[in-house]
């Protein structure tokens, strides 16, 4: 349970000797740069390392004319190219690739949106004439009158309210038919008001549909050479897409080749950014400032030592106070997969604690309780570990570590793949009259919703007592003493369950006026005042402490406070879950056994096993997020702030 | 006030899947790449949730302002869909949507009427918006003086503000509507903030909090930098609101001699973080700190309100990234330019 321990690093040397230190800083993978303090012009006489990057331009041409290619430049994983990629990439190769497709890719795209174009206003001259189909005139004659003019076309259903507006100019718009969001039809104006006309439904967002000079006679025979012409259109439209898949297919390698060289010489030289400089008459120094793990601090200053003329010092890590120091996790083999939920919530900080192994450890203890079941936990474990080998995908890991804890409780209740009892002579074996737990005995339904909230409430108080002890760390009296998290909150809690526990289990009214004041009633009211208390404790006068408006604080607070305590008994039957999807699991299983048992004896074994795997599925997935939830929500929430900044060590070669 | 009722849990369930749908990384990207509008209507309708807005649009005449028109049309069916199953919602901070709406129609009429351009202003006007407003949108359009935008609006909160406004006679009165009619939605809105209890309280109160405090921190900046207003008269512009600044580190930035000064201070501040200053684009650097608030609270809030409101925040950070994409395309800029415009979280 802890974070990897770093060491402050300070790099300065001649500026000959710059590109040799952060090609080893690449090299090596395990440094991590910061902005250094004198970049910003805090330390007198360093500034900023101004220069430009020589391969940023290439770069960014190579990903333009990629992605409108169809290459995914941007999803690609990084590798440091083979040879001299410098020397190779200042070959004139490189520049005359990116001009040449760029050069036949804009051909192609300026010829698919015309053909597009055109086969857009088709499809529109042809829904328009299905709209006029009714009309039954000439289109020649529509268009052809001597003093009024006609515009055909859709207007916006948005633009066809605000008409009334425009009720004093010169035109009609006659709607024709009605789509989802346009009103087709005819405008008719005056010949000598047509351009004013046309100005204001171009504002309107009126859509003219232009019919086609080819066009003539009635609608039906100006259907047949609209259709005519479209077809050629998408013919060839087709031949454009096929001659574009053809240059995509054969560009690709050489493309990925020179965009791979160009990238990692762009990023390396990216990381001069972090460097300042010093300039002197006979002065020309760089400086870099940044973070490596502890255990390998002294070889990587042994490393870059090595160089000439530059020297590397390490320092403790909170050496500078004014340098956050970024978060690298560090978990062993069961809990390393689980930093993927504790990274989507927030890191912890340098200071704070790693939660990691606690999520790792309750959400498989969570999940295996929900989801116990020999055979299927078998299944998890397996999958989870062939979906890390060949897919890599972390999920598989975790799924793994779930798999295992979902074996140990299917042991304990005897569940192999919904059968219930194949594990009965085993337990006779141990000297079990019967398995210990008979998840569907009525009997034992009350024991297994009571176990699961107490589990929920011990995780709650360990949550708690992680709260207290952490903000103690941070110095954080408030948090630490009053807040409902805090110390008040943890003896609200544990002394109002403790006193009920006792009275329903032992019989014991714990209930006295001293117990009721002291631990119900006091703690209750630290949280009521939980700012101006802290603010006392922190040192603050009372006069400054106190809420400038008492009546409203305590009004404002109260039904927070109400809030807090429905929360803490909500918060615990939430709790209630556990025990129900232990049920709702055995119940399921049991449903694939009577479905198994109605159908053929030829057919049960595919019930069997489709059952399985459909309740694998369905309620694996359920169970995982509802253990994540409980994790947030009822635990993280109460003790975790994940505000910490990951550590990203420089390195182009990874992936 | 909805509280922990099953349809809050529905709503919670349903605005994580619609954040689901939010526009990634590599979709701007690739917008960013196209070369006209109609390629960026086209990439919309076939290959984002845009689709069925886009239907039956033709890309090839596509006007820019139609296209932001449907945009914003999208947003606000983004809140219709959920706010039938929210109890209170009408009512609550995430219907801040529909402030915004207003305020804007009528500060765009008013500006209209002051600059005498009104019929310039019909086209614009958004008339599928007429269900969910409390006056009648076409008439804004019929108004030409501000006594006929205030009887219009009459019967909403704005009638009498515009009129208390008008009666005042001390600077521009656009300007002080401006100035006087954020006032009152973000009391307003903190009002509706203090209907929820507990955390629930502190988020949204957080989430107004935030975009006051962006919107003070830019006009100090703009003020400064094209302006060079004093910091006396900059102080009465600014909204009594905090977010990640106290009070103290607010007045220094305002007091500080110009905008340069103002940058340097701010970059000590824990905005320093987001801004870039060899890429200064102030306002959306700014919004990127509360890009991750919002996302942090999609993610983690159990409030359907606080949800609500941040995924409606991020719907409008959206359709601003994708008419900055728009313009930037439009003004051919270079597509890494456009992409350091925008405004792009976890999920883009």
């Amino acid at each position: 349970m802890s974070i990897e321990k770093l060491t402050l690093v300070n790099i300065v040397g001649k500026m000959d000797s710059l590109d040799d230190t952060i090609l080893r800083c690449l090299e090596r993978e395990d440094f991590h740069p910061e902005r250094s303090l004198d970049y910003t012009g805090q330390i007198r006489g360093f500034g900023p390392l101004e220069s430009e990057n020589p391969y940023a331009g290439l770069l960014k041409d190579l990903t333009n004319i990629g992605m409108q290619a169809g290459f995914s430049p941007q999803n690609r994983p990084r590798v440091k190219p083979a040879g001299n990629g410098r020397l190779w990439a200042r070959n004139k190769y490189c520049t005359d690739f990116c001009h040449t497709l760029q050069k036949d890719i804009g051909l192609l795209r300026e010829q698919r949106n015309n053909l597009q174009s055109e086969i857009e206003q088709d499809e529109a001259a042809l829904n328009l004439l299905s709209h006029i189909n009714a009309l039954d005139i000439d289109v020649d004659s529509l268009f052809s009158c001597q003093y009024i003019k006609i515009r055909v076309g859709r207007l916006p259903v948005d633009s066809y309210m605000k008409l009334g507006l425009y009720a004093s100019r010169m035109f009609l718009f006659v709607p024709m038919d009605k789509e989802k969001n346009y009103y087709w039809g005819v405008v008719f104006t005056p010949l000598e008001y047509a351009s004013e006309t046309d100005d204001l439904l171009s504002s309107l967002y009126f859509e003219r549909i232009r019919v086609p000079d080819f066009v003539h006679g009635t609608p039906e025979e100006a259907l047949e050479q609209i259709k005519t012409d479209l077809k050629q259109n998408r013919e060839s439209l087709g031949g454009i897409e096929r001659q574009w898949k053809e240059l995509l297919e054969e560009r690709q390698k050489p493309y990925y080749e020179i965009y791979d060289t160009v990238r990692f010489l762009s990023e390396s030289y990216e990381i001069r950014g972090y460097a300042s400089a010093l300039h002197r008459d006979f002065l020309d120094v760089f400086h870099m400032t940044g973070f490596v793990q502890a255990r390998t601090a002294q070889a990587f200053a042994d490393y870059l030592g090595e160089i000439p003329d530059v020297q590397v010092e390490l320092l403790p890590v909170d050496s500078d106070k004014r340098i956050k120091a970024p978060t690298k996790l560090k978990n062993g083999w069961f809990a390393k997969p689980f930093e993927m939920f504790v990274e989507m919530y927030g890191l912890p900080s340098y200071q704070d604690v790693d939660p990691t192994p606690y999520v790792a450890f309750t959400y498989c203890l969570l999940f295996g309780i929900m989801f116990g079941d020999l055979g299927q936990g078998a299944l998890l474990v397996l999958l989870g570990a062939a979906l890390w080998k060949w897919k890599k995908m972390n999920i598989g890991r975790v799924i793994n570590r779930v798999g295992i804890f979902s074996c140990i409780f299917g042991t304990v209740y005897g569940s192999v793949f919904g059968f219930e009892h194949l594990l009965d002579p085993m337990y006779r074996a141990m000297g079990f009259a019967e398995k210990p737990i008979e998840v569907m005995s009525s009997s034992i339904t009350n024991l297994i919703l009571v176990s699961a909230v107490a589990l929920g409430v011990v995780l709650i108080l360990i949550s708690m007592t992680f709260n207290v002890i952490l903000a103690f760390r941070k110095h954080n009296l408030e948090r630490a003493l009053f807040s409902s998290n805090g110390l008040c909150g943890l003896l609200f809690y544990g002394a109002a369950l403790g006193g009920a526990v006792s009275a329903i289990l032992l019989g014991r009214n714990l209930f006295s006026p001293l117990y009721v004041i002291f631990l119900i009633i006091l703690p209750l009211l630290a949280i009521l005042f939980e700012i101006p208390l802290g603010k006392l404790v922190s040192g603050t006068p009372f006069r400054e402490a106190k809420p400038e408006h008492t009546g409203s604080y305590i009004m404002e607070h109260f039904f927070e406070l109400i809030e807090v305590v429905l929360s803490f008994f909500s918060n615990t039957m939430s709790f209630l879950r556990v025990g129900g999807f232990v049920l709702s699991h055995a119940g399921m299983m049991s449903v694939v056994l009577v479905l198994s048992d109605m159908v053929g004896a030829g057919a049960s074994p595919v019930v069997v096993v489709l059952g399985n795997l459909f309740v694998m599925a369905m309620e694996g997935l359920i169970v995982g997020i509802q253990v994540l939830r409980l994790e947030f929500y009822e635990m993280f929430s109460r003790y975790y702030d994940g505000d910490g900044k990951p550590f990203v060590p420089i390195g182009t070669a990874h992936e | 006030m909805m509280g922990r009722d099953k349809a809050a849990n529905a709503v919670i369930a349903k605005v994580r899947a619609m954040y689901g749908d939010l526009l990634t990384f590599s979709q701007y990207a690739e917008l960013a790449r196209k070369q006209n509008l109609q390629e960026i209507a086209a990439y919309l309708k076939e290959s984002t949730p845009y689709g069925p807005e886009l239907e039956d649009v033709r890309g090839s005449i596509i006007y820019r302002q139609q296209l932001e028109t449907i945009l914003r049309r999208h947003t606000l069916r983004q809140y219709a869909r959920i706010a039938p199953y929210a109890a209170g919602i009408k009512n609550g901070v995430p219907a801040y949507i529909l402030l915004d709406a207003e305020i804007e129609m009528i500060l765009r009429c008013l500006k209209g009427i002051v600059t005498i351009q009104q019929e310039n202003f019909i086209a614009d006007l958004p008339a599928f918006i007429q269900p969910y407003v409390g006056f009648h949108v076409l008439s804004l359009a019929n108004a030409h003086t501000v006594s006929q935008l205030i009887e219009i609006l009459e019967r909403t909160p704005y009638g009498p503000l515009l009129e208390k406004c008008a009666a005042q006679k001390e600077g521009p009165l656009y300007s002080r509507f401006v100035q006087m009619v954020y006032e009152w939605y973000f009391d307003t809105l903190m009002k509706r903030a203090n209907a929820s209890k507990g955390k629930a309280r502190k988020d949204l109160e957080s989430l107004i909090s935030a975009r006051a405090e962006i919107m003070n921190l830019s006009s100090v900046y703009r003020l400064k930098k094209f302006y060079q207003m004093p910091s006396e008269k900059i102080r009465g512009w600014l909204y009594p609101y905090h977010w990640r600044l106290s009070q103290k580190e607010t007045d220094q930035l305002v007091q500080a001699e110009n905008a340069d000064i103002f940058l340097q201070r701010l970059l000590q501040t824990s905005y320093g973080l987001w801004i870039d200053t060899q890429e200064l684009f102030l306002e959306g650097q700014l919004n990127q700190a509360r890009r991750v608030q919002e996302e942090k609270m999609i993610h983690f809030s159990t409030d359907p309100h606080v949800i609500y409101t941040a995924f409606m925040l991020l719907c409008h950070k959206e359709m601003e990234n994708i008419i900055r994409v728009i313009e930037g395309v439009h003004y051919g800029m270079k597509p890494e330019k456009i992409e350091s415009l925008l405004s792009l979280g976890k999920k883009g």
